[in-house]
């Protein structure tokens, strides 16, 4: 875990009242699941800082034609808008020392269509290759040169939004080798023409933002986890008492996080909050029953409820895996509660 | 693994099929084979004419035109290792570079027809670097030639070295390599190609 996250609540913190007899026990979700294919690989040369203002202006004698600024500046909102996580932002800016260009001097390889240069924290550049370029492999049609885009042409948005995935840090995403899983991410190593799969699609997709939060963070705890990810997470349940008078009221929490892997960077031991975490009960050594959802605690990734009791009874707290993001489930140990006198 | 020829260590053959490559670069771009013109839908074959089959937009009539010279050319952008494919006995072709990231820059590209490479059926592959880079994880696909890009095929994945793989089936494919480079330098599509008789 690190940065700012905006949800602005406080790390989660003990009343100091709870210390004495408080059980804390942690259990690993074991399952190895396989949420997806993987995300994208991250490029060398370092990270922005978390949700820095990145802008750019045209480079002098290659601007683009108004009609290719206004895709160039489509591409970097969609960047900005679709990165689900704290990278950097993108807008234009005059006099900015980001330059993008294009036309005849764009330095791309020789079948490069558009091209990116990084130096992370501190600048970048982006080339498009000219209308009409020619390629051994063909001409080269943009879009949005024509009224009635042709088959066969490049969408600029959607190749600048592939540039300004790299800008950010993205490598290019490695597919199956029958690339069935295209629409996974938007940065690809071979860009599509219309109508190809994906050639206009305008956002990243899945397997991009899951680098991009692996890399930046979470834009907030309650904030969803790309499907991209597959990711340990701890639950652990204490109780307010070890024991209460008969008919007497225990507070249940249950702290819901990600595992605090060192392979997922920013992400480790991220509060996971606004989930859906059940509380399960049962006499010793009877069968589990649901006492329903635990309300959101006061401090992030927490959820409580309190039960009454009247005999001695085993709690655990429940999260499920969810089928909208990369988390597995996870299961607490078990916190006893006595009737005391 | 590429073989060495006899008494002719394979740098060298590589060495004079780069420098080929690169003449040929400098004065006319290499151009694929009749049967490789890429007659699908995604790729415009550069012609005298070269008309946009759809009018350009009034507003941007004269954009094609507007490619001003930069005040300030910038040096070219690194690129990752040229790569070559080979089938035992035969001279290692180098591919056609695609997209690719390398050293903090990197440029986007389509499918590519390839350079061309005439196989016998059923035979092995062999594909190798030009440079001493280390190969992380690869994938090897095939689109038809005359379509390409389209009704893409897996041929093999792997990680690691020797990358070798079986030709397609009869006829003429563009085969692409992807590669990931070891040590996160970045990640290359080459292309060649491939007529398999």
């Amino acid at each position: 875990m690190s940065g700012y996250l905006n949800d602005g609540r406080t790390p989660w913190h003990l009343p100091r009242r709870w210390s004495v007899g408080f059980t804390l026990v942690v259990l690993l979700a074991s399952v190895p699941g396989v949420a997806g294919h993987a995300p994208d690989p991250a490029l060398t040369g370092g990270r922005w800082n978390q949700n820095q203002a990145l802008t750019y202006s045209w480079r002098s004698g290659s601007v683009p034609d108004p009609k290719f600024q206004a895709s160039i500046n489509a591409a970097a909102a969609d960047a900005t808008a679709s990165r689900a996580s704290q990278a950097a932002t993108f807008a234009y800016s005059s006099g900015s020392s980001n330059l993008i260009g294009y036309g005849t001097g764009a330095t791309c390889s020789t079948s490069g269509i558009a091209c990116f240069s990084r130096s992370a924290p501190t600048s970048f550049s982006m080339w498009m290759r000219e209308q009409g370029h020619k390629f051994d492999w063909g001409s080269l049609r943009w879009c949005q040169y024509y009224s009635t885009w042709p088959d066969g042409c490049f969408d600029v948005e959607n190749i600048m939004l592939d540039e300004f995935g790299h800008v950010e840090i993205l490598n290019h995403h490695a597919n199956y080798s029958g690339e069935s899983d295209y629409l996974d991410a938007l940065v690809q190593t071979k860009s599509h023409a219309k109508p190809q799969t994906g050639w206009n699609a305008h956002a990243f997709a899945r397997c991009d933002v899951a680098t991009l939060q692996v890399q930046y963070d979470m834009q907030g705890w309650g904030a969803k986890y790309s499907t991209c990810l597959d990711l340990a997470t701890t639950l652990t349940l204490g109780a307010n008492a070890g024991y209460v008078g008969y008919g007497g009221t225990v507070t249940l929490t249950a702290t819901l996080k990600v595992a605090d892997d060192p392979s997922y960077s920013r992400l480790a031991a991220n509060p996971v909050a606004l989930r859906y975490v059940t509380l399960e009960s049962r006499p010793t050594g009877g069968s589990w029953t649901s006492l329903g959802t635990m309300s959101y605690g006061s401090t992030s990734g927490t959820y409580t409820k309190a039960v009454q009791l009247t005999t001695r009874r085993e709690f655990r707290a429940v999260f499920r895996k969810p089928s909208t993001e990369g988390l597995r489930a996870s299961t607490s140990g078990t916190v006893v509660v006595a009737i005391g006198p | 693994m590429l073989r060495e020829r006899a008494g002719q260590p394979l740098t060298l053959v590589l060495t004079a099929v780069v420098a080929v490559a690169v003449m040929a670069c400098g004065a006319v771009a290499p151009s694929p084979s009749p049967s490789a013109s890429p007659a699908g839908a995604f790729m415009a074959r550069p012609t005298v004419a070269d008309i946009p089959s759809t009018a350009p937009s009034s507003a941007i009539a004269t954009a094609e035109p507007s490619s001003p010279t930069p005040s300030t050319p910038e040096p070219p952008m690194p690129e990752p290792p040229a790569a070559a494919l080979q089938v035992e006995g035969g001279d290692p072709v180098i591919g056609a570079l695609g997209g690719f990231t390398w050293m903090n820059g990197g440029s986007a590209a389509p499918w590519l027809p390839g350079r061309p490479i005439h196989v016998g059926r059923g035979e092995r592959l062999t594909f190798a670097l030009t440079e001493s880079v280390a190969i992380g994880s690869w994938t090897v696909s095939r689109s038809p030639a005359a379509a390409v890009g389209t009704d893409i095929v897996g041929m093999a994945d792997g990680t690691g070295e020797p990358l070798t793989f079986d030709a397609p089936p009869t006829g003429s494919w563009s085969v692409a390599v992807e590669i990931r480079f070891e040590e996160n330098l970045g990640s290359a599509a080459y292309f060649w190609l491939v007529t398999v008789e």
